[in-house]
């Protein structure tokens, strides 16, 4: 991990356990056992069509029953925040030229018997299949991730090509990310109109969906013909849908749930750590950077945030670090443009150059700026926010308005309901200024697309020709080191310009019940992934 | 004689439920503008804005609409959920059923705590336990039911290690289980109401206990017991009966909040998600289920409160 | 009558001799006393609640803290000399915060009950007034509105209407005003039997002056009840839309929303952050439970069972 002691900020005499944030890869002992059954906080989809919906409650649920070409390394030995590619129905890669790829698919790959697909062998052409239906289908809300691709051929039956329009770096990253790009069963589309119904749950993962109950729970039994032989060692998985948090809490104090119940991922609140410590003793804990990233997008087509001293004043009243200590205990980074989470593209905040300073709480350099924009005796202006039902979100909200108002600057909060927030405030269609969590992506370019004109994310309407130039010059360059050194040069430009105030991440904390072996907490909704290889030593 | 006022009381019953179907179907019709595009835009409920409008109901003559949906309704077609394009009805039909039980123990609750208390505390009026019970029911009146919710749930965690399932079961797996789950959350929702039939009780029962012929059992000489149980908790009683219609609904009403707390697959947390998800179908639905249980209990309440007390007719 | 209320056996004996010659003042001192002695839990209903007017009313001198001020190094302090009622997680005075908060509810009840009653006084007056079939077509949409659970059509309300605070009052306004117009309109029934009534018409009165100068103030006690016992349920309502996400949005501060948002999140590791707007919920409802109940005693004893919205979670 990138991320240096230094960037970790400690408060109020808050300090992070500096082991918990190695995880020793070594810590399995003897010989895997197969059985048992892993319960945890699930979340119930509106539908189990992953090219019909953009929800990560779906994506959860199919990471455990679906495959996808490429995936994320898994295991306690993998870093937290760090993403590198291995094979999952391919058994290797290649790209003859840049804008060419060649995946080589394992033989023998069944999917789960079940009707009408029935156990049959994997193929190219389910490859093919999958892909043509999510660049046609008509409702697709993640079609964006694949606007570079041209067309997918078959080669032979285990041999499928890509043909991209132009060359893109993150092709890779798009074609791993879960589980969007599961691949699917043809005959399931045809029987049942489509794959929303828990009947057309049929992929070629670790586990099979067994029953999915509503608001309720969703059990997946293990997958006698997987295709890494003796995977997965857990028979049974049960996602346990619960809604209140308070509730939540008590029940994995209690031990109805095997791993941390909050969102994303087998965490607990910080908060909560003394009296989950005191009622489960010796629970396993791994800490690692959130890369939900919330920032306040600000109107600079229009005035008064066109104006640059306007938008460094706004940002550099607000002290991320009170924010921090009231939200999250005071344990967490500062952000640079991609979320200090993102460990292999964000740039140590501490080397952003010039901009550095905005994100810094200088209430009084703030006040000067704003008389100098001529703005003396202060203005009024909106911010638009939905709550998530995140208590974090609304007590960060409402700081950030007091240490406005303690500069002179008004912001009258309208909370809208989150799909009508959704729809317009996350899209940039906010009065003034916005502010909410952006999409956690697990690579750079989804941050970074947010600064494009025309793109919806684009909160703030930057329109700077010059930045765009370097975002898309960097997608274009395949070596990865130098992509590096032009994605850390974009977020010193973007940094200087105060585009958006970006808040400081908290550290979650994975909470874990001790004897689950070989299992390493990690962002993302690769649950079924992570899980594959993890066995009960009970 | 009962017969004539059942019916008449039906003739009365059934306008009120036609009114609570417009109320109900033109909720929609409240809906702004923008929302509907919004509707369309953000959830993917429609390909286009025409289709959004068909799927609401929004593109015919608001009577057409109407006696459509109705008509549909009676036939039991309560239509699809938008969120999840699953027919509403079956929906309801798991659900109802889990809402019903967790109100059935809450009545029960409600009865079988706040009559006896009632009883005592009219019996003993002015006493300690009086004043006692008093108090108990008009802070069981005074508290937010997600606030006692939250510290039953809360507090044996941190002091016993212990707290309720957070698992729903099905009656189908354990029946045990399934009907003890509805323990905790039934009495917790049945606070509020056994307060009310409470103080009603005890309020009904000193009425009675100082009419001429409970006057005459006490110059009798008849044991006290009896004559508060034989003589006067029957007449006491009887108004007690029409309390429960009113209870009902707001049973119904909390089954919202316990069973959010309590991790309850009923109609209120099915309810409160169709809320979030703007799916109006569903809550429409919902809310005509609702109406038409209120509106049958009270009928029955009604009957039986004649057949009791025969004094009262119309 | 038999009451509800035992203090009534204790206080009968002393009905207090009115001294109609010691002037106006004395007279309402006396009025006043009188109620104490006779309905001791209804005077302190009125005490509590007399006291959280003066505090919303007076925030600003009541409270040593502004509701937003982050005050330095105060985070999640317990209650103690320092700090009354303890801090909380953005290091803001709890009892600054349930004093400002104190705002909200006495706007939201306020306003729902004085928007329902108009309402209810409308519907209910000319319901009982004009009797016949508009009486029969009013009060089956009244039974209509009055099927409907609380909680479950205020929701689905919300949800068309969107949030906010006036969404909340409108809303909590028309549920509550169903209930109240079938007592009014039963208390202008009994009125309008009156001969007085029977004269103005003879004499010729409007309709509408009948009704305002004759009726109104004759159910003006029955709508004062109704008032009294409302507001109590209504303070409940807005703490449960609170915990549902629906309640009054920030930045001002409502013991709902302290209570069921940061106050359950720090359930485990500040408790004080909930107990305290939880305990004012709680005393403000009692206050109005008890004070309705002794209003209701005294000037109207005919409505009894009629706290339909007595809570809904």
């Amino acid at each position: 991990m990138n991320l240096s002691r230094r960037d970790l900020l400690a408060l109020g005499g808050m300090t992070i356990a500096g082991t918990a944030l190695t995880p020793s890869a070594a810590r399995a002992q003897g010989a895997p056992k197969r059985g048992g059954e892993f319960r945890f906080r699930g979340y119930t989809p509106p539908h189990f069509d992953p090219h019909l919906t953009a929800s990560y409650t779906t994506m959860i649920n199919l990471s455990f029953t679906h495959s996808r070409l490429l995936m994320h390394k898994t295991g306690p030995a993998v870093k937290p925040g760090t993403f590198d590619f291995e094979g999952d129905l391919a058994e290797s890669w290649s790209q003859p030229d840049e804008k060419t790829y060649v995946f080589k698919l394992r033989k023998g790959v069944r999917w789960h018997k079940k009707p009408p697909v029935n156990g049959r062998e994997l193929k190219a052409d389910d490859v093919k299949y999958t892909f043509d239906r999510f660049m046609t289908i008509k409702g697709n809300a993640n079609r964006h991730m694949m606007n570079a691709l041209d067309r997918v051929d078959v080669v032979d039956p285990y041999t499928v090509k890509f043909t991209l329009k132009e060359p893109n770096a993150w092709f890779l990253d798009f074609i791993a990310t879960p589980m969007a790009l599961c691949i699917v069963a043809k005959e399931a589309v045809e029987q049942f109109a489509d794959l929303k119904k828990p009947e057309a749950v049929i992929g070629t993962g670790p586990w099979m969906l067994d029953r999915h109950e509503s608001k309720v729970r969703s059990v997946f039994v293990r997958n006698p013909d997987y295709f890494r032989s003796g995977l997965p060692y857990i028979e049974r998985v049960e996602a346990i849908d619960f809604n209140d948090p308070a509730a939540r809490l008590a029940a994995f104090v209690t031990g109805q749930l095997d791993a941390g119940p909050e969102f994303p991922g087998m965490m607990i609140r910080r908060q909560d750590w003394k009296i989950v410590k005191e009622k489960r003793p010796n629970l396993r804990y791994v800490e690692f950077p959130a890369n939900v990233m919330t920032h306040v997008g600000m109107r600079i087509d229009k005035k008064p945030f066109d104006d640059i001293r306007v938008r460094k004043a706004l940002s550099m009243a607000v002290d991320r670090q009170a924010i921090l200590q009231a939200t999250a205990e005071g344990v967490g980074v500062m952000n640079p443009p991609v979320p200090a989470a993102i460990a292999a593209w964000s740039i140590p905040h501490d080397q952003l150059g010039e901009g550095r300073k905005y994100d810094q709480f200088h209430p009084d350099e703030a006040k000067k700026l704003l008389k100098e924009a001529g703005l003396g005796g202060g203005f009024s202006t909106t911010l638009e926010y939905a709550t998530y039902g995140s208590q974090e979100l609304i007590d960060a909200v409402q700081m950030c308005v007091k240490f406005w108002k303690d500069v002179g600057v008004d912001v009258k909060v309208i909370e809208k309901p989150y799909a009508a927030y959704f729809a317009t405030a996350y899209q940039g269609k906010q009065d003034a200024l916005m502010m909410g969590p952006q999409f956690p992506a697990l690579e750079a370019y989804n941050f970074l697309a947010q600064y494009l004109p025309g793109e919806p994310k684009n909160q703030s309407h930057v329109n700077d020709p010059a930045l765009a130039d370097m975002i898309l010059n960097s997608s274009r360059t395949l070596d990865d080191k130098k992509r590096r050194q032009q994605i850390h040069d974009i977020q010193k430009h973007i940094a200087k310009q105060a585009y958006y105030i970006r808040l400081a991440s908290g550290i979650y904390i994975a909470a874990l019940d001790p004897k689950l072996e070989n299992f390493g907490p990690n962002l993302g909704y690769d649950y079924g992934g992570r899980l594959m290889a993890a066995w009960w030593n009970k | 004689m009962i017969g004539k006022y059942a019916l008449k009381r039906l003739l009365v019953a059934i306008p009120s439920l036609l009114i609570a179907t417009v109320i109900v179907f033109s909720l929609s019709r409240l809906i702004p503008g923008d929302v509907v595009v919004l509707m369309m835009e953000e959830n993917q409920y429609a390909q286009d804005l025409e289709e959004m409008r068909a799927k609401l109901g929004l593109d015919r003559p608001i009577h057409v609409q109407y006696l459509d949906w109705m008509s549909r309704l009676v036939r039991g077609d309560f239509g699809q959920s938008l969120y999840t394009g699953r027919p509403v009805l079956q929906e309801l039909l798991r659900r109802l059923p889990i809402s019903l039980e967790l109100g059935a123990v809450a009545v029960a609750f409600a009865i079988l705590v706040g009559t006896p208390i009632g009883v005592v505390s009219a019996v003993r009026q002015d006493s300690l336990r009086d004043y006692g019970a008093r108090s108990a029911a008009i802070l069981g009146l005074s508290m937010p039911g997600f606030w006692l919710g939250t510290l039953v749930v809360v507090l044996p965690a941190i002091y016993f290690g212990w707290s309720p399932s957070i698992e729903f079961t099905g009656f189908e797996r354990d029946p045990w289980r399934h009907v003890t789950q509805f323990l905790v959350p039934g009495c917790l929702l049945g606070i509020a109401s056994a307060a009310s039939i409470m103080r009603l009780t005890r309020t009904q029962l000193l009425e009675v206990l100082r009419m001429d012929f409970v006057r005459t059992a006490w110059s009798k000489g008849l044991a006290e017991r009896r004559i508060v149980l034989k003589h006067c908790l029957k007449n006491a009683l009887i108004p007690v009966v029409t309390v429960l219609g009113i209870q009902i609904a707001q049973i119904l009403s909390g089954t919202v909040i316990f069973e959010s707390i309590f991790g309850l697959p009923g109609m209120g947390r099915f309810l409160f998600d169709a809320i979030t998800e703007r799916d109006y179908p569903v809550i429409q639905a919902i809310n005509v289920v609702v109406v038409t249980t209120v509106v049958a209990v009270n009928l029955l309440v009604d009957l039986a409160y004649a057949y009791l007390d025969p004094r009262i007719r119309y | 009558m038999p009451t509800a209320q035992p203090f009534e056996a204790v206080a009968s004996a002393h009905r207090p001799v009115a001294r109609r010659r010691a002037g106006l003042a004395r007279r309402a001192l006396g009025g006043v006393w009188w109620f104490c002695r006779r309905k001791p839990l209804g005077a302190l209903g009125a005490v509590i609640i007399l006291a959280l007017l003066v505090m919303a009313g007076f925030a600003e001198w009541i409270a040593p803290y502004a509701y937003d001020e982050q005050i330095p190094g105060g985070r999640l302090r317990p209650p103690g000399r320092e700090f009354l009622l303890g801090t909380d997680n953005v290091s803001r005075d709890i009892f600054s915060r349930v004093v400002y908060g104190s705002r909200v509810t006495v706007t939201v009840s306020f306003a729902t009950v004085f928007l329902s009653n108009v309402l209810a006084a409308v519907v209910g007056i000319t319901s009982g007034y004009f009797r016949g079939r508009y009486d029969i077509c009013v009060q089956r949409v009244v039974d209509a509105w009055q099927s409907f659970p609380f909680l479950i059509i205020i929701l689905s309300l919300l949800a068309v209407l969107g949030p906010g605070m006036g969404n909340v009052i409108v809303s909590l306004s028309i549920l509550v005003a169903a209930t109240g117009s079938r007592v009014i309109r039963g208390a202008t029934l009994t009125v309008v039997e009156n001969p007085y009534v029977e004269a103005a018409r003879a004499m010729g009165g409007g309709h509408l002056r009948i009704m305002a100068l004759h009726i109104l103030p004759n159910v003006a006690a029955t709508i004062i009840v109704l008032v009294t016992i409302g507001l109590g349920g209504i303070i409940l309502a807005e703490s449960a839309l609170s915990f549902l996400g629906y309640g009054v949005p920030p930045p001002h501060p409502s013991w709902g929303s302290m209570l069921s948002g940061s106050g359950r999140t720090y359930m485990y590791s500040a408790p004080w952050m909930a107990i305290w707007p939880g305990v004012a919920i709680s005393l403000v409802v009692f206050a109005f439970n008890m004070l309705g109940d002794a209003l209701r005693d005294v000037l109207d004893p005919r409505i009894r069972g009629t706290s339909r919205h007595g809570r809904d979670g």
